[in-house]
């Protein structure tokens, strides 16, 4: 098993203008999957994940030479991703022309279709119920059930207060589980 | 209470949704991630050669800077050109087009050819040496003759005194130039005059075409007038009658038939309208004549009892009788 590489090191290596291919291949490296699962339980569809992850790694290699350790990397980088994924969202819903219900039904019946994915039923029907979420409430929900991220975090993330991130994620809760009740 | 270090301890509340597998239930294609490392480290790369290149690339100096004004004009010329009317040509431009340029072809030919036909006169190169020499001649001639020039005596003493007079001429005419004026209404007027002078030209020249005289006749003309109106007819004299008003005897007659009737109608009138006779002409005084004279006392003796009363029994009652009786009669003898 590799060796994780502190996100200190890598900065200080992508600093050095030789080193800097390096730094951003270990940073890929580390940090791909946590970014690809953040972006796909978003978009759902695993090819617009793909182009959307690129597409975050692309702006995080522009970017990170002015980072400053203001905030943990990881929190800076899902910042960038969750902002790529709303970015798309609303672009979809702009292309199609759509309101927001009929996008969730869209990325749900991209659910059902998708061959790349393996979930039992009760794990459908919790993605369904996600999916009639307001985007933020399912970030959070997302980064807490999933990424067991801390409120803290979440709120360096999102840029929201830990009171309301906690009141968003309790709705989110009560909703997907009236909604499962009611599927049951 | 729940801390973010439990955070997992959340689920306990939510059995519906602890049920749920906590496990991932999306998939990816085998080898996915390896593939995705490469993807993104070559776009990184191609972003990066992008990045270089965007930065090798320079604009002129202040390009920026004219940006806006360039991109202003050129928006405000398309507009025009939008807003413009089409191009068009003169009627049968493409008709003719054919014709003018077959003869500017003709033209262009003609001269070409004609390059080598150019002639001088017949001598010409004969008497160019000549002509050149005297042309010489008079240019050395002149140029000798520039020290010997002489101007008017004194020409030079009053040459500020007459360029002083030469621009205040000039300066008086520009000033000048703009103060002419013409009465109001001259161009109109003038239009119309021409105009009526035209019509007046025209009826003459028609009258002169339409209408004959007989031979001679305004030769004849001026003595026939001259001799009907230069020989004046002797004056007639008439005695004036003068009618003398005042002294006919109609007219005193008259007159005093005027005094006459003019006293008698003022007697007339003053009689009609004194007191008496409108007295007399009053519906009283009429009634009154009506009624017999002993009612009438009878009357006034009923009255003047009722209207005395009071006082006369005030007063000394033996007398009152005798008074009242005297004053009945005077008023019966009215």
């Amino acid at each position: 098993m590799a060796q994780v590489v502190e996100d200190e090191e890598i900065l200080s290596k992508f600093r050095e203008e030789k080193t800097r291919t390096e730094a951003f291949n270990l940073l890929v490296k580390k940090y791909q999957q946590k970014i690809y699962w953040h972006v796909r339980r978003m978009v759902i569809n695993h090819d617009d994940a793909d182009d959307v992850t690129q597409d975050v790694f692309v702006k995080i290699w522009k970017s990170l030479i002015n980072f400053r350790n203001d905030a943990q990397l990881y929190t800076w980088m899902y910042r960038i991703a969750t902002n790529e994924c709303i970015t798309f969202l609303n672009k979809k819903k702009a292309k199609n022309n759509i309101p927001l219900d009929d996008v969730s039904y869209e990325l749900a019946e991209s659910l059902a279709d998708s061959t790349y994915f393996n979930g039992d039923r009760a794990q459908q029907k919790l993605q369904e119920a996600l999916l009639t979420l307001p985007d933020k409430q399912r970030l959070v929900f997302n980064m807490k059930y999933y990424d067991d991220m801390k409120y803290e975090e979440i709120s360096d993330v999102l840029g929201t207060s830990v009171g309301a991130l906690k009141a968003s994620f309790h709705l989110a809760v009560k909703k997907i589980e009236a909604h499962l009740l009611g599927h049951d | 209470m729940k801390s973010d270090m439990d955070n997992r301890l959340w689920l306990n509340d939510y059995l519906s949704i602890q049920q749920v597998k906590t496990d991932n239930p999306f998939t990816v294609p085998d080898g996915y991630f390896d593939a995705l490392h490469q993807s993104i480290l070559s776009r990184a790369v191609i972003d990066g050669v992008n990045a270089e290149n965007n930065t090798g690339l320079t604009v002129p100096d202040g390009y920026f800077d004219d940006l806006a004004a360039t991109l202003q004009s050129r928006i405000a010329v398309e507009a025009a050109m939008e807003n413009a009317p089409a191009m068009s040509v003169p009627e049968g431009y493409f008709e003719q087009m054919q014709a003018d340029l077959h003869s500017r072809v003709t033209i262009e030919e003609a001269m070409q050819n004609s390059e080598g036909d150019l002639t001088v006169p017949q001598g010409y190169f004969e008497e160019m040496q000549v002509n050149l020499q005297s042309r010489i001649s008079i240019e050395e001639a002149l140029q000798n003759s520039e020290g010997d020039l002489t101007v008017p005596q004194g020409y030079f003493e009053e040459m500020q005194a007459n360029l002083q007079s030469r621009i205040n001429i000039e300066e008086a005419l520009q000033h000048t130039t703009g103060d002419f004026t013409i009465p109001a209404d001259y161009f109109e007027d003038q239009y119309q005059q021409i105009s009526s002078s035209i019509m007046v030209e025209e009826l003459l020249n028609r009258e002169s075409e339409g209408f004959a005289v007989p031979a001679n006749y305004f030769d004849q003309l001026q003595s026939n007038i001259i001799s009907k109106t230069a020989q004046p007819k002797p004056a007639v004299k008439r005695n004036a009658v003068i009618r003398k008003l005042f002294a006919t005897s109609t007219y005193k007659y008259a007159t005093a038939a005027c005094f006459l009737v003019a006293i008698g109608a003022t007697l007339i009138i003053s009689k009609f309208e004194s007191p008496e006779a409108v007295h007399e002409r009053s519906y009283i005084h009429k009634a009154l004549a009506a009624v017999p004279d002993a009612d009438l006392a009878k009357y006034l003796e009923i009255s003047a009892d009722v209207d005395a009363m009071p006082n006369a029994t005030q007063a000394a009652g033996s007398k009152t009788d005798a008074a009242d009786a005297e004053a009945l009669k005077k008023v019966l003898d009215l």
